[in-house]
């Protein structure tokens, strides 16, 4: 009998974007149902997780682990105050485990991917695994920077903004802000029609990433003044160390919903020009972002819902369902390998009752069920009952020491796990570089 | 999926680290300990990683979008 042959693998991951603001995620009861017609009914026609969990609040917390199926480790080579040691640190995590793209590599996929995520570079090792591996930057060798965006004052910065004898704001150090899908997708569309089938084509669009610079034509809500005028307050309240005021942070709310929108819109445009491949698609973020919640903005290092609570669907399986239980992003790796085998996919396969977050330099764990959360920083350890509590306000643990306790064991589970990779991580390194030295 | 056998003194060694963690059992822990091995033979970890981009360059980038305010 003959088996169906591997399907193309469509994977589209968004920077920061809330699982709040996919009207699909609580169907009727969010602020913000009709932001996302795409994604709702993509999410509709296939598999539409509600509790899917990033396994970090920030990139280098939530994608390398979700590549791998691994945390990072407690590697002592770099600290928080030295990116090039974070970047290493990454680019070390990758090279140690078979990772999403090599697995698909592996199965006879091509693989491919734009990606436009500083911290998922060649320098940090995404580039393993990938047939054609596509950087979005202004600076890329990969993508003419003229692809980064067709923002008018992007081109202004790009032609040379900074020989101008008056540059402000400064722009011109600033070109990232302006990445936009629009600006590189008729390149994505060339090098599609160039895969061989099967293929993997991985995109990380960075539109919904801050300052939430968002082409004219996807705004709703924002004028260009408004929405140049939130960014800068938001940057002058960061580097001053400035409260943002009630004003401001209602702007920001508005160009991160105009924002989410040019988001589902880039959704619908992959889909149509996936569509002639008959692939599966599968769709999440790297994690949230916060509007103001606990007194932040942007993806600070905290565990909160704001920042762990992210969309996720499977569309193009013979399955379709809304499932409630938990997705922890970790799982990724088996999700999409399973992909590869028509008819095998079973989505509540994926589902954990507990899923572990982690900052990046791991001083902070987070353990979730759908209705508690336990937090362990330095500073101390504090459970929510993410039901009664959504917001996250009250620390219950005297109220309910077995879940406490219970929560705890996880976590000391999960650490002494990682300690134990830690060592054998420890005595391969060792092996490896003996191997090397007796050539 | 393919068996392999270990010894009864390598399995009861297994067992012993593995108390107290999320693994499931010996099978886990070998495919994992495995895994890692062979992933780092076959990536040759010290010399994959790639520099395209200049220093400063991939500084600014991460600066402007909040990356570097540790």
């Amino acid at each position: 009998m003959a088996t169906d042959p591997a399907p193309n693998l469509v994977f589209v991951t968004v920077d920061s974007l809330r699982a709040d603001h996919c009207g699909y995620v609580d169907a009727g009861t969010g602020p913000t149902d009709d932001l996302t017609p795409t994604i709702d009914r993509l999410a509709d026609e296939g598999v539409a997780f509600t509790q899917a969990v990033a396994p970090g609040p920030r990139t280098p917390s939530s994608v390398p682990v979700f590549f791998t199926g691994e945390f990072m480790s407690d590697d002592p080579d770099w600290t928080m105050a030295d990116w090039q040691g974070r970047q290493g640190r990454i680019g070390r995590h990758m090279a140690r485990f078979t990772h999403l793209s090599e697995r698909l590599q592996r199965r006879g996929y091509e693989t491919a991917t734009f990606t436009a995520n500083p911290w998922t570079t060649r320098e940090s090792n995404f580039h393993l695994g990938f047939d054609d591996f596509n950087e979005v930057s202004a600076d890329s060798d990969d993508v003419q920077s003229s692809y980064l965006s067709d923002s008018t004052l992007f081109k202004l910065a790009d032609a040379g903004l900074e020989t101008l004898p008056v540059d402000p704001v400064g722009w011109a150090d600033k070109k990232e802000w302006f990445s936009q899908w629009t600006g590189y997708f008729e390149l994505l569309q060339e090098r599609l029609a160039d895969l061989s089938e099967p293929f993997f084509l991985w995109v990380f669009v960075l539109d919904s990433h801050q300052p939430y610079i968002t082409p004219r034509r996807f705004r709703e809500e924002c004028a260009a003044w408004e929405m140049y005028y939130s960014i800068l307050r938001y940057w002058h309240g960061e580097t001053a160390d400035e409260a943002i005021p009630p004003h401001a942070r209602k702007m920001i709310a508005a160009t991160y919903r105009d924002a989410v929108r040019s988001v589902d819109a880039f959704v619908d445009a992959v889909h149509e020009a996936t569509a002639p491949y008959d692939p599966v698609t599968v769709f999440c973020s790297d994690h949230g972002e916060a509007l103001g919640e606990h007194g932040n903005f942007g993806h600070e290092q905290t565990l909160y819902e704001e920042n762990l609570r992210v969309p996720c669907f499977v569309h193009g399986t013979d399955a379709s369902a809304t499932v409630r239980e938990q997705l922890p992003l970790r799982g990724l790796p088996e999700l999409l390998t399973e992909l590869t085998e028509p008819g095998t996919f079973d989505p509540r396969r994926h589902t954990r009752p507990f899923a572990v977050s982690q900052i990046e330099d791991n001083r902070a764990t987070a353990v979730r069920t759908t209705r508690w959360k336990l937090v362990t920083r330095q500073e101390g350890t504090r459970l929510y009952d993410l039901q009664a509590d959504p917001d996250e306000t009250a620390d219950v643990r005297t109220d309910y020491p077995a879940v406490a306790s219970a929560l705890a064991d996880l976590r000391d589970r999960h650490e002494a796990t990682q300690a134990e990779k830690g060592a054998t991580e420890t005595a391969t390194a060792d092996l490896v570089t003996a191997e090397r030295g007796s050539l | 999926m393919t068996e392999i056998s270990l010894s009864d003194d390598l399995a009861e060694r297994i067992e012993g680290r593995i108390d107290g963690t999320e693994f499931d059992g010996v099978d886990e822990y070998a495919e994992f300990v495995l895994g890692e091995v062979l992933a780092r033979v076959e990536h040759d970890a010290a010399e994959s990683q790639e520099e395209t981009a200049s220093r400063e360059q991939v500084q600014n980038r991460l600066q402007s979008l909040g990356y570097l305010e540790e």
